[in-house]
């Protein structure tokens, strides 16, 4: 059985003073709906992917909360995976839809981020690492600014390596309304940039943003439709301090192959990607991880102008994580519904010639989590 | 009345020292304050240690007693007492001894205690231990003296509270003991010369009181009484270490007491390192031992404001060739020097 | 959910085990210095640093103020210290944990 994308919708990331958590989810699941023709009635399930609220407004139960929101009584579930959620969304759906007789199921991932201090956010980002990390005080960023500094260390790499991820995705964001930051950054901007982790400066970690992302997945066949391949999970370690290497993430690497596998298609086969750069190292590992890249090469993708929408390998065409923003659970979902419009046409300005495959990595924490999708033009 | 005991089954095992890698100079508390160099100048204390903000009373005695059982290796188990003075525990109800047993590894099986009475709790923790090894109810005990002083801003103790901790390993065993302690004896009276009410973040005292009818009448009472009972001159013993709460006042009880200078050469650290308190006395035991030979003889009195003074006897004994030193000379010597600012934030007082 | 509120029991359960690490040493794996105020209001930067220990486990602490010059393969040895500077509540209990000293 196979599973379509119909539909989607995504707010704008951002400074969203104006929307609470539930404005978000309803914006993105009535823009879904009407995106993919149907309404509520054709809906049979739906996944909700949210990490914070529980912490940040003490509300579980998120599908009751929906349920209220559209007076509806299908079956509501709401995933977590840390910044996976999204993406796990996307699978758990995917899975409902091959094994059960429903056809249509709205998967939506929403964030409310910046209500709060960035001191508190960053607390109850801290919820996605271990317990020794919470208590060595290490923030998220510094988490990756370890898997950086080690790195740097051992491939012979600089900021200057890192920056050119940044300059990319901003270009990319450039040209997408609905980035967090639509606007392109020089290497001068992020050498004056503020110091929050060493190596990692501010404009080598995504900002924290609100917004949301639905999509409509169905199993009824469609010509011409456009394909969810394949989609794998893999897990690791929650502590840096128990992995072998941190300079790569195993379940990156576990997800990719199965999720190859599971579609029958090779690396070679991919002509675009979606990956978690969460930190500017973030999306070097995960080229290497995939195999688009050898281990210590995959700067390469941005220093060579491969990854630019452009090259031979578009990587980030959204703006990533860094440039588009990072609404934690809404960001699986978004770089699927990405990879989604470019299949489709819908990118305007930064619209690929010739993209028929798509690939997307989604991470958990450090790599706690990680789920690839593949999309393709059926 | 004390039956003055002539201990035969004590001695100190081995011993460990713990001093902050911080020094404030006194001229640098005295220039924040607008304060004449010449006027603090008497105190003869050029610099006090100073313990960073995440540093107490417990990590400091948790380091000194932890080099103390690892220059002898002793087998856990064998410990019996854990005893620890100070006058900062980190609270005023929940003892710290036996968070210092348990980050050791001590398992359950120990008298324990805090000790307070200002500056001589060191010296009573050793009492204490020494009487229970004596009378056969442990074979090995530690005794701590620990203080992260506070002192008030602006006020003349500022220039002399300092922070750090020593550790004694007291136990029957004769063959390995580095110095059998002989003797002990205690002068106290109720005395009002310097205290700290429950809820006040600094002590207050009586300025000159301090002196005569404290400091000095109990320190050279004490020592008189064990010399007496001991039937030994000044110019018998080789080492003379009294309480410095500044370098001042123990030259001039010396002094007064008919010691030479000389015997306080090892004890006189309060010049580079202040008044550790509770540590005092038993720093600058270490410094004595680091340095002693066989058969030489040792007198400590230690003084305690409200107030007291405990003397302590030793011998030193020839396993002190064998004994793993504290290298006391070489850590005066590693810190850095820092800002009054740094100071205020260190000591949590910012 | 609070997050000014420390679990006592599971510190007490977890300070058990804290003399098995006290002492151990390591190699640096990796470092950070952290530039931003962490939530207790120390505004000051500070390092974390993830080691490989003697006993073959790896670990990460915080790093004593002073031992600043930190780099990849350095020595270090796991102290006793305050982990905590203040909490918000003044009748909290005194948190000590483990940090990397050079």
């Amino acid at each position: 059985m196979k599973v379509f994308i119909k539909g989607g919708y995504q707010t704008k990331f951002g400074e969203l003073w104006q929307n609470s958590l539930e404005d978000l989810v309803f914006e993105s699941l009535v823009g879904a709906l009407k995106d993919s023709g149907l309404s509520i009635k054709n809906i049979d399930a739906i996944y909700i992917a949210n990490m914070l609220y529980s912490e940040t407004d003490n509300q579980n139960h998120l599908s009751a909360v929906i349920s209220e929101m559209l007076n509806i009584n299908i079956p509501i579930i709401r995933v977590e995976s840390a910044c996976a959620s999204g993406g796990v969304a996307i699978n758990q759906a995917c899975n409902f839809l091959k094994t059960n007789q429903y056809k249509n199921v709205l998967v939506i991932g929403a964030e409310k981020m910046t209500d709060l201090s960035g001191q508190d956010i960053s607390y109850y980002l801290m919820s996605a690492a271990s317990k020794e990390e919470r208590k060595s005080k290490i923030t998220f960023a510094g988490l990756y600014a370890l898997i950086a500094q080690k790195y740097l260390h051992d491939f012979k790499i600089s900021g200057k390596e890192l920056s050119e991820i940044a300059i990319k995705n901003h270009f990319h964001a450039s040209l997408n309304k609905k980035a967090h930051f639509p606007f392109e950054i020089t290497y001068q901007d992020y050498l004056k940039s503020p110091n929050i982790a060493s190596p990692l400066k501010l404009f080598d970690c995504s900002p924290i943003s609100d917004g949301a992302c639905a999509l409509v997945l169905s199993n009824i066949k469609q010509k011409r439709g456009i394909e969810i391949a394949s989609s794998q999970i893999a897990s690791d370690c929650i502590s840096l301090s128990s992995r072998k290497s941190i300079c790569e993430f195993k379940s990156t690497k576990i997800a990719s192959k199965n999720a190859l596998k599971e579609s029958g298609l090779t690396l070679k086969d991919i002509d675009f990607v979606e990956v978690h750069d969460c930190f500017t190292i973030a999306e070097i590992i995960a080229l290497e991880d995939i195999g688009f890249y050898k281990k210590g090469q995959g700067f390469l993708s941005s220093k060579k102008k491969e990854g630019y929408i452009y090259g031979k390998l578009p990587v980030n065409t959204s703006g990533g994580l860094k440039a588009c923003g990072h609404p934690v659970s809404a960001t699986g979902i978004k770089q699927v519904f990405e990879i989604f419009n470019q299949l489709k046409g819908r990118c305007k300005k930064r619209q690929l010639k010739n993209a028929s495959i798509g690939l997307s990595q989604n991470i958990g924490g450090t790599g706690g989590t990680a789920v690839v999708n593949i999309i393709k033009k059926s | 009345m004390i039956n003055l005991k002539n201990f035969q089954k004590v001695g100190i095992i081995s011993y460990g020292v713990y001093l902050p890698s911080y020094r404030i100079k006194t001229k640098e508390i005295a220039a924040n304050w607008d304060k004449d160099e010449i006027s603090i100048q008497s105190l003869g204390v050029q610099e006090k240690s100073v313990s960073d903000w995440d540093e107490d009373c417990l990590t400091m005695a948790y380091e000194a007693s932890k080099e103390a059982i690892e220059n002898f290796g002793i087998d856990l188990s064998k410990i019996g007492a854990v005893f620890l003075g100070s006058e900062s525990f980190p609270y005023a109800v929940k003892p710290t001894s036996t968070t210092l047993a348990n980050c050791l590894g001590i398992k359950n099986s120990y008298f324990t205690s805090d000790l307070q009475f200002a500056c001589k709790a060191g010296t009573s923790a050793i009492q204490i231990v020494s009487s229970m090894v004596e009378a056969g109810m442990i074979d090995y005990g530690l005794a701590v003296g620990s203080d992260k002083s506070q002192s008030k801003p602006a006020d003349a103790l500022e220039y002399t509270a300092a922070s750090g901790a020593a550790a004694f390993l007291i136990g029957k065993t004769k063959e390995k003991w580095i110095a059998s302690l002989k003797y002990t004896s205690s002068y106290s009276s109720d005395t009002l010369d310097f205290w700290r009410k429950e809820n006040c973040s600094y002590p207050s005292h009586l300025g000159k009181f301090t002196g005569q009818p404290s400091y000095f009448k109990h320190t050279e009472i004490s020592t008189k009484k064990i010399l007496k009972a001991l039937n030994l001159k000044t110019n018998e013993i080789n080492y003379l270490i009294l309480h410095s709460p500044n370098r001042k006042f123990p030259e001039k009880a010396a002094k007064n007491l008919g010691f030479s200078q000389k015997q306080l050469r090892y004890s006189l650290l309060v010049e580079k390192i202040g008044n550790t308190y509770s540590a005092s006395s038993l720093i600058s035991l270490a410094n004595v031992l680091d340095h002693s030979k066989n058969k030489e003889k040792i007198l400590v009195t230690s003084y305690g404001s409200g107030a007291g003074s405990d003397s302590l006897y030793l011998e030193v004994e020839k396993n002190i060739k064998n004994i793993r030193k504290t290298n006391l000379s070489k850590k005066l010597m590693n810190f850095t020097y820092i800002s009054y600012a740094d100071y205020l934030k260190k000591m949590n007082i910012l | 959910m609070n997050s000014n509120s420390i679990n006592i029991v599971e510190y007490w359960r977890d300070s058990k085990k804290i003399h098995k690490l006290l002492g151990l040493k390591g190699k640096i794996v990796s470092f950070t210095k952290i530039s931003s105020s962490d939530k207790d209001g120390r505004n000051s930067s500070f390092f974390v640093v993830l080691a490989k220990l003697e006993n073959k486990r790896s670990l990460m602490l915080e790093v004593v103020d002073e031992s600043k010059d930190i780099k990849i393969n350095d020595n270090v040895k796991i102290v006793l210290r305050r982990t905590v500077n203040s909490t918000k509540k003044k009748e909290d209990p005194i948190i000590y944990g483990l940090k990397f000293k050079k």
